[in-house]
Formats: C-alpha cells, structure tokens, sequence
C-alpha cells in the first residue's frame, strides 16, 4: 500500500522529471536543427517539424512560410540548390553558422507544448548565389556577422517533441569588417521565384532590425511558465 | 579584494553528501529555472524594461550586490534599481541607436546542496552600440559573468551580479589593439556605492586569469563564496 504522502512526492518527482527530460529534449532539437542547417542537409530539417500539427509554419526574414506546403517549399526549394543529399548542389564555401545561447523554455503545465527563446550570435557565408535573393554572386564568398534571436513554439507528434512555430529574428547582418551601425541592409525575398517563395512577404526590414534611429524591441518575448498553449503567445507572425 | 588565489580555492571544495533522486530530480529543476532567470534578465536588460530587469534581483533577501568593471559597486537592492532605472533614464535617454547585446555561453551551475541558494558562471560573446558626439559607437564586447542567487519565497532570484571584461573593440579591429574606455559621465544619482574590485581587461601586456573561478559543488551558502564580496 502507498501512502498518501509518498503518492504524493512520487507525482511531484515525475512531473518534475517529464519537465527536465522535455527541457533537454527541446534544447538537443534546435541544436541538431542547427548543425544540419550549417551542413547545408536541408531536406533532413523537415524531419524536425510537426508537419502533421496544424499551424505549423516558418518565419524568416522577409517572409512566413505556413502549413506543410510551406515549410517543404523552404526546405526543398527555397534551400534546395545547396543541399548536401542532392548531387549538384554549389556548396563551396557556403555558410550559414548560428548558434543558440541565452535559452529561456518553458514546458507547459499539460507538457503538450513548449516555447523557447534564443540569442544567437552567428555568420553567414553566401557564396554561388545570395541565398536571400536569388542573385548570383562573385566566386570569392562574401562573408557577414549574422545575429538573430529565435522564438520557437514546439508540439509533441508520436511521442517526440517538434518544431511547431520557428521564427527568427534577425538583429543585423553585418559585412565581417564593418560595423552594424553602418551595414548597408541586404534586401531578403522579394526577389524570389514563386517555386521559392514564402506564402506572406512580411515588412524588410523587420522593426526589430538594429538602426542607429530606433529602439530595440522586446521581440520575441522570452516565454514566461503557462499552463496549456495561447496561440495569442505564438511565435512567427500567427 | 579579490584574488585569483582565493577564487580558485573553492574550485576543489567538494561535497561529500550525495543527493536522493528526489533531490536530483529538484536540482534538475532549479538550474532550469536559474538558466530561465539569468536569461530572461539580459532580454529585459536588451530591451529597456529596466523595473522588469531590477525586478530579477532578490526583493527582500539581504545583501543585494552588484559589481560592473568600469563603474563599480552598488549596495543593496534599492541601490541595484536606482543603478538600472536610472541609466535607463539618463544614459540611455530614448534609447535610438542602443543595442546592449548579452548572450550566456558556457555555464558552470551549482546549487548548494540545501537548496537556498546557487551560484553560476558563464562566458558572454556581445555588443555594445551607443550614441556619443561623434556618432554611434559600436563594440564587440566580451564579458564573463559571476553570479550568486537565493531561492525567494520559493522562487530563484539574482542575489549578486559580477561583471568580469574581456575585451571590448570596435568592428573590424583586433582586441590586441587597445581601445580607449568612454568616459561614462555618470549622473550624480546613479553613482556606485563604492569601486569596483576588479578591472583585468585583455591586453598584450598581462596574462588571462582564472577569474571568475566555477562553482564547486557546495552544501550551505558562506559568504566567502560570494562573486560580490560586501
């Protein structure tokens, strides 16, 4: 017979213990996410997403890219000229670095979803074609200082967590040797074939963008504890 | 003041007691929410809400300290939010062109065995981006962080704060190249309480220090530990 008190202690632990194990979870998630996506194995990412959960969706600068369409057009297509698994691609000192530091996650109470921010201090090297805009580029890479910020809702499909809603934020994107004060803003997805485009073209650049005229916003926001999800919350343009 | 000898002391004061699994299973949880709260401050810190950013400090716990490199100490809660209310205020004024960029890499967490308090350290890559006379000054700027925290009424909270630098230096140039400090000109009212103990910065000419040294595994706060000392 289990007493009260120990049934008691035993649910606090295992909630308790759920929590953790989703916290490190979530954080090996976006971190493979991120070492795939510097090995330019783009197909491989959509294995990372609730591509089953409705709502699933991409936003990065300069466009949304929503439902299961969307993020396998970003995937296949937007990335698809520079993927490690297809032969053919132009990978020669192509870059795209970004780390995930400053983690704040919280695990809803029902541990059905869960929401993370990130700082991440990164750099691209865009080499064959600016893979903003489509535009060919010099044979010698040009190299920037990209840092972004990463909101991120995630969902759990068949037992394992996914990546729900990314979005990210980008603070500057900076030739290496010049200062952010004074980079000159590189237009991001207008330029886009409609095969490679995202479903919504959002306002380039963002208001959370570095100017030396503005103030930096609060976006996103880190996640504060809830107990089940508010789409109100959602990251990446709801 | 400090020293390297007495911060590396309690690197290898181990604790002997090990934990049950329902206080590794506690534990677990405070580095979270301690990783949550040190975080979400330099958010707040990032974006101006400078009530919100006092707000992450212990309230009523005493001894509230916080310790930054070029300006100094300040003493106690009510110190701690005049510092950052009032730089907000007059330092940073509408906050155009500002952007104080912190990110935590590297993070040593321990929390005392008793669970009352923990102290962490981690390495810091960032920016600082501010208006001057002559323009917008940015800076790669580099930092370690020292930090002390107290469980407050059941919830984690900043108990004290140390700034350790690196190295600060403009885009495009090396951090072997000195870099003059900006004189701060601090407003009267959002003056240290005293200086600061320590002020290492990178240069040619002097070796790395093991400061701040991590945590080592501890059973009950001591005040010796502190990354603050008051």
């Amino acid at each position: 017979v289990i007493s009260p008190d120990l049934e008691s202690r035993l649910a606090r632990v295992e909630a308790a213990q759920a929590r953790s194990t989703a916290t490190h979870e979530i954080q090996n998630l976006m971190g493979r996410y991120e070492f795939w996506h510097v090995a330019n194995l783009h197909q491989r990412c959509l294995g990372l997403f609730a591509l089953e959960t409705p709502g699933v969706r991409i936003e990065v600068p300069g466009g949304l890219y929503e439902g299961r369409a969307g993020v396998e057009r970003f995937f296949l297509a937007y990335h698809g000229d520079h993927d490690a698994d297809r032969p053919g691609s132009r990978l020669d000192g192509d870059m795209h670095m970004h780390t995930l530091t400053t983690p704040v996650i919280e695990i809803a109470d029902d541990l059905r979803t869960a929401k993370g921010a990130w700082i991440s201090p990164g750099h691209e090297t865009m080499a064959g074609r600016n893979p903003h805009t489509g535009e060919p580029l010099p044979a010698k890479p040009r190299a920037y200082w990209a840092w972004i910020k990463y909101g991120a809702d995630f969902a759990r499909e068949h037992g394992h967590w996914k990546i729900w809603h990314l979005g990210v934020y980008a603070t500057f994107l900076a030739p290496y040797d010049t200062s952010w004060v004074d980079a000159e803003h590189v237009p991001t997805k207008a330029a886009l074939p409609p095969d490679k485009a995202p479903d919504r073209f959002l306002e380039d650049p963002a208001p959370w963008m570095y100017a030396a005229d503005k103030p930096h916003l609060n976006v996103p926001p880190p996640p504060e504890p809830y107990a089940t999800f508010d789409e109100a919350t959602a990251y990446a343009s709801p | 003041m400090m020293t390297a000898s007495s911060r590396t002391r309690k690197e290898h004061t181990m604790t002997l007691k090990p934990r049950t699994c329902e206080e590794q299973v506690q534990m677990l949880a405070d580095l979270h929410e301690i990783q949550n709260l040190f975080s979400r401050f330099l958010y707040l810190h990032l974006a101006g809400r400078d009530e919100e950013t006092a707000d992450q400090f212990a309230q009523e716990t005493p001894g509230v300290r916080a310790e930054f490199p070029t300006i100094g100490i300040y003493d106690g809660i009510e110190s701690v939010r005049r510092f950052y209310v009032g730089a907000g205020k007059h330092v940073e004024d509408d906050r155009l062109g500002h952007l104080h960029l912190h990110t935590l890499t590297t993070p040593v967490i321990e929390v005392a065995r008793d669970g009352q308090t923990a102290q962490g350290v981690w390495i810091s890559p960032g920016v600082e981006t501010a208006p001057n006379k002559n323009g917008v000054r940015a800076l790669w700027h580099w930092i370690k962080y020292g930090v002390d925290f107290v469980k407050e009424n059941g919830t984690w909270k900043l108990w004290h704060l140390h700034i350790y630098r690196i190295f600060s230096t403009p885009p495009g140039q090396s951090w072997a190249e000195p870099t003059p400090v900006p004189d701060l000109n601090l407003p009267e009212e959002i003056r240290p309480d005293r200086p600061s103990s320590y002020t290492w910065v990178y240069s040619p000419e002097v070796a790395t220090e093991h400061i701040p040294a991590p945590p080592a595994p501890y059973d009950t706060w001591d005040e010796s530990r502190a990354y603050v000392q008051g």
